[in-house]
């Protein structure tokens, strides 16, 4: 074999990939679907809507045949993730599941330029979560009418917890407290999880929780009061009273979560999806599972949803004053701005001081103090100088920063071989080996993580060669 | 006893049975690759298992943390090239013993201690974590945030050698940590302006950057030099190969000792092993009657630190259960896969996740079984092994992985920036005598920390009083600054610190 027979061989396969990869690109519109659906979800992996989503998703994957992982980009309640799924491909390989409620509620306060009626497809609604009026176990109320009496006799002194202004269970309960007249301070926490710790510690007066909380955590942990809805109907918690039942006046803003896609997603597409979602949510398995999960199953089609979002919207309009102003209505020492300011101006300081102590020993000629953390003690010889850096941790950085970028362009393989001569060149391989290494280490790490481990690979932008691969 | 109905939990799942073995031989081998070190691997590897079960992912990286931190005593003995600071404390007579052609008898013991110290560990974790979390279940707010600042303090200023700069990255940790969008009002913050940075900055990558692409970057470093560790081979002398009981007998109250060392230190947060190891290292040795041995391969001085190394492992998890405070690297990353699987960390873990917990700690038992039956048999073959690859080879392979770890959590690009980014900090950051495990830590507390803070002041009438008002809350703050006033009395007389440093510090 002569000394260029792997040059040439990466060569040919290169070539024949780009052939097969163009090729490919003109053949049109292949079946719906044939590679893994990824599922956004814009909460914490472990919160209602994240478990009611993968009991989706593992359904849809029985039904369309393909893989449907979930990824779980929590942010801005949910917005983030909506960003994302809005912004994406319309080919139906990327949806988003979430809560109807919060999306609109989150636009009406200008929390995001993102409008469902602009910017989405509904595809189906499959869940339902309703809050409830839920009291840590000591506490001395009993009835929703308990808090209500203390509140008027100690304006300003109760608390109630919620799971931050913008979520549909929040904005239920300021419409509870604010059309009730009460003055109770909401505090914030991080998700129905961190309302719950806070109901379990003792630390608030009420808070919003899910209506199912007593049935998951029993009644020495909470005790739930009354749902925030109006009748009994469909009620995971049959023996709860609701707020309508009692006559108290509140909003209800109802939380449904399903599936929605971008705007543009073809008709063939959209068909596909709805059939699979509906009859997901209409399967045994899936109702199990949302019964395990106390959240209530619905079945809704794109038709029925879209006429419950447009009744959401109106109803979110009368609630928007209310919310508007209690957002407003933080100080400086619990806004969001204090923790990067404190942290920032601690960081300021501390590294003056060490500016002015490096300084320092350098004038009386102390030598820098000895490296001994856990792993850093071989470094310490291998010398500090600016070149070292040149020609090892910036190359490598850089390397790295344009396989991000070629990897939207080639995808997985080709970025992954380019990159790999690259790096086995960095470190002194000879010619010969990094392209067998290179070539070699692509595809298997191609097979192992693309292929075994079904990790999402996008198709490139400029060449797209993952019809040929699978 | 729960601990039953975790190894019933656990037998009844083949596929996490066999992950715990295949983590005690990865982790054995990880550990045993100078150089790479467990909780880079673990950091790796994390993205793998999210496709896996919670007790899967769990119990596999949980055993790789384990049985990594034993195997980190092969390099030492063979190679005399410690991964970590903790095996530096092995090596000390670790190596000598080798040279006098008896590594066989030295990983034995070593196999032996590590195991024993585990087991002591793993023994506090499962009686004592449900404790732990008896006594916290009642914290609010203002006890969280004054656990934070005192973890803050303690691991800011313990971690490195240099107060200043444990305090100054981990404060560089939690300001990376405030960038994104506000979690309990949605306003964004730290964006410049770029809509991606809205969602935050992801563990996963800033972890593998700061360990693993830091790590690359200074082993190209080294190869560049050519520092090539040369690896004689040193005949075996008669006996060499074997442990008597004899022996282990004499090194038994050694290793009771240092395995109890290795658990108080494990408690305290941000002490890590390597603290363990020599403090355990510098006891034993002052109360050896052969402490003139010691140091030339003495076969306590392997002991020692072998037991006080892994018997932290343990103990570092129960802050991490009972509070969601992790008191270390491996147990901070455990803490995002607990995350990730959705299951809730703090006070109310045992009642959500009980099944899960003790699973996990009988994985722990199991894996520990795993590789010290490994290590004990296998140690020399590994150690060999190990030798064999290349680091011109090793090395890109494993900067071609790191993409994927990256890349896989939320299918983002922008998660591959910021790992190279994550990288290039982390590297200047270990040249310069900055710990990386000081900022990783202060990352994953630092929206806690805030949340909490701001949470408190609204639960209070009276503004930030309601801190004073809480005794508990007070305790914390009073062990941080304790901890913290006691380092930099200790750091001035070792070496000068402007007088400044000091005040600004308590006032904080």
């Amino acid at each position: 074999m002569s000394k260029y027979a792997p040059l040439s061989l990466v060569i040919l396969a290169f070539v024949a990939l780009v052939i097969a990869g163009l090729s490919q690109q003109a053949a049109e519109p292949e079946a719906y679907p044939d590679k893994p659906i990824k599922m956004f979800v814009g909460f914490a992996a472990g919160g209602s809507t994240d478990l009611a989503g993968r009991a989706l998703a593992s359904e849809l994957q029985n039904i369309l045949g393909q893989p449907v992982p979930v990824f779980n980009q929590p942010g801005a309640g949910s917005m983030i993730a909506a960003r994302k799924v809005a912004g994406s491909r319309a080919d139906g390989y990327t949806i988003w599941f979430g809560s109807l409620g919060t999306l609109m509620l989150k636009s009406g306060l200008n929390h995001t330029s993102l409008d469902f009626f602009e910017d989405f497809r509904l595809i189906g609604l499959t869940g339902k979560v309703v809050p409830a009026i839920g009291v840590p176990t000591p506490s001395p109320y009993y009835a929703v009418q308990d808090i209500i009496e203390a509140a008027r006799a100690r304006p300003g002194e109760l608390r109630w917890a919620h799971n931050g202004m913008g979520a549909a269970f929040a904005a239920m309960g300021a419409s509870f407290v604010s059309e009730n007249d009460l003055d109770i301070v909401g505090v914030p926490f991080q998700g129905a999880k961190g309302v719950r710790l806070a109901i379990f510690a003792d630390q608030v007066d009420f808070g919003v929780v899910s209506e199912g909380e007593r049935l998951m955590f029993g009644e020495k942990k909470v005790r739930v009061l009354a749902s925030l809805r109006n009748s009994r109907e469909g009620a995971v918690d049959a023996d709860l009273p609701t707020i309508g039942e009692l006559g108290l006046p509140f909003v209800e803003i109802d939380s449904p979560v399903g599936v929605l896609v971008p705007k543009d997603t073809p008709e063939h597409v959209v068909a596909r999806l709805e059939e699979a979602v509906a009859q997901a949510a209409a399967s045994e398995a899936f109702r199990s599972t949302m019964a395990r999960l106390h959240i209530a199953a619905i079945n809704l089609d794109s038709e029925q949803g879209v006429a419950l979002a447009t009744r959401l919207r109106s109803k979110v309009q009368t609630l928007l004053p209310v919310l508007k102003s209690r957002s407003g209505a933080e100080s400086v020492a619990t806004g969001p701005l204090i923790a990067p300011l404190a942290v920032g101006g601690l960081l300021a300081i501390l590294a003056v001081i060490e500016a002015f102590a490096f300084l320092r020993a350098r004038q009386r000629g102390v030598a820098p103090a000895a490296l001994s953390d856990e792993v850093d003690q071989a470094s310490a010889t291998r010398g500090t100088d600016l070149q070292l850096m040149f020609r090892s941790a910036g190359p490598l950085m850089l390397i790295m920063g344009v396989y991000g970028l070629i990897h939207g362009w080639f995808g997985y393989l080709i970025a992954t071989a380019l990159c790999g001569y690259a790096v086995f060149a960095l470190f002194g391989n000879r010619m010969n080996t990094a392209l067998v290494h290179g070539s070699a280490g692509a595809a298997v790490l191609y097979a192992i993580f693309i292929g075994i481990l079904n990790i999402y690979d996008p198709p490139g932008t400029v060449l797209d060669v993952s019809h040929v691969l699978r | 006893m729960e601990i039953i109905s975790g190894f019933v939990t656990l037998f009844g799942d083949p596929l996490a049975v066999a992950l715990v073995f295949v983590a005690a031989l990865t982790g054995v081998i990880v550990g045993a690759t100078p150089g790479l070190t467990t909780a880079a691997a673990i950091a790796m590897l994390v993205p793998l298992t999210f496709f896996l079960e919670p007790l899967q992912a769990l119990a596999f990286l949980y055993v790789i943390g384990k049985s990594g931190r034993y195997g980190g005593s092969i390099a030492a003995i063979l190679f005399n090239t410690p991964g970590t600071a903790a095996a530096a404390a092995t090596s000390q007579d670790g190596y000598p013993m080798r040279r006098a052609g008896k590594a066989g008898k030295a990983l034995k013991i070593s196999a032996a201690s590590s195991v024993c110290g585990d087991f002591a560990g793993d023994v506090l974790l499962i009686f004592g974590a449900a404790l732990v979390v008896a006594l916290t279940s009642g914290f609010g707010p203002p006890e969280f945030f004054a656990l934070y600042v005192a973890a803050f303090v303690i691991i800011g200023s313990v971690i490195g050698s240099s107060v200043l700069k444990g305090l100054i990255s981990a404060a560089a940790g939690a300001l990376v940590a405030m960038i994104g969008v506000d979690t309990m009002e949605g306003a964004p913050r730290l964006d410049f302006g770029i809509a991606a940075f809205h969602a935050g900055i992801a563990l996963v990558p800033v972890l593998i950057g700061m360990f693993v692409l830091s790590e690359i970057a200074l082993q190209l470093e080294a190869a560049a030099k050519k520092v090539k560790s040369d690896n004689p081979e040193i005949g075996v002398a008669p006996g060499g190969d074997e442990l008597t009981f004899k022996e282990f007998l004499r090194c038994l109250p050694v290793i009771v000792r240092s395995s109890g060392i290795g658990v108080f230190v494990g408690l305290m947060p941000g002490l890590g092993s390597s603290v363990a190891a020599f403090a355990a290292y510098g006891a034993e040795k002052r109360r050896a009657k052969n402490s003139d041995e010691w140091g030339s391969g003495a076969i306590e001085g392997v002991a020692a630190p072998e037991a006080a190394n892994n018997a932290v492992n343990g103990p570092t998890m129960i802050p991490m259960l009972a509070l969601g405070v992790p008191g270390g690297t491996i147990a901070a990353i455990l803490m995002g896969v607990f995350l990730i699987h959705g299951i809730t960390i703090g006070p109310n873990i045992f009642e959500t996740s009980s099944a899960l917990v003790y699973g996990l700690f009988a994985s722990g038992l199991v894996g520990m079984a795993v590789y010290g039956l490994i290590g004990y048999y296998g140690g020399p073959l590994i150690g060999k092994l190990v030798a064999l690859a290349p680091i011109r080879l090793i090395y890109p392979y494993i900067f071609l992985t790191c993409f994927v770890s990256a890349f896989s959590t939320r299918a983002s690009v922008f998660d591959v920036y910021v790992m190279a980014a994550a990288g290039f900090l982390g590297y200047l950051m270990r040249k310069h005598g900055y710990s990386t495990a000081a900022f990783i830590i202060a990352f994953v507390l630092a929206r806690g920390a805030e949340e909490a803070f701001r949470q408190s002041l609204l639960l209070s009438d009276a503004g930030s009083a309601i801190f004073l008002n809480r005794p508990v809350a007070l305790a914390f703050f009073a062990v941080g600054a304790v901890i913290l006033g006691g380092r930099i009395v200790r750091s001035r007389r070792t070496r000068p610190v402007p007088a400044e440093s000091a005040r600004t510090q308590l006032e904080n």
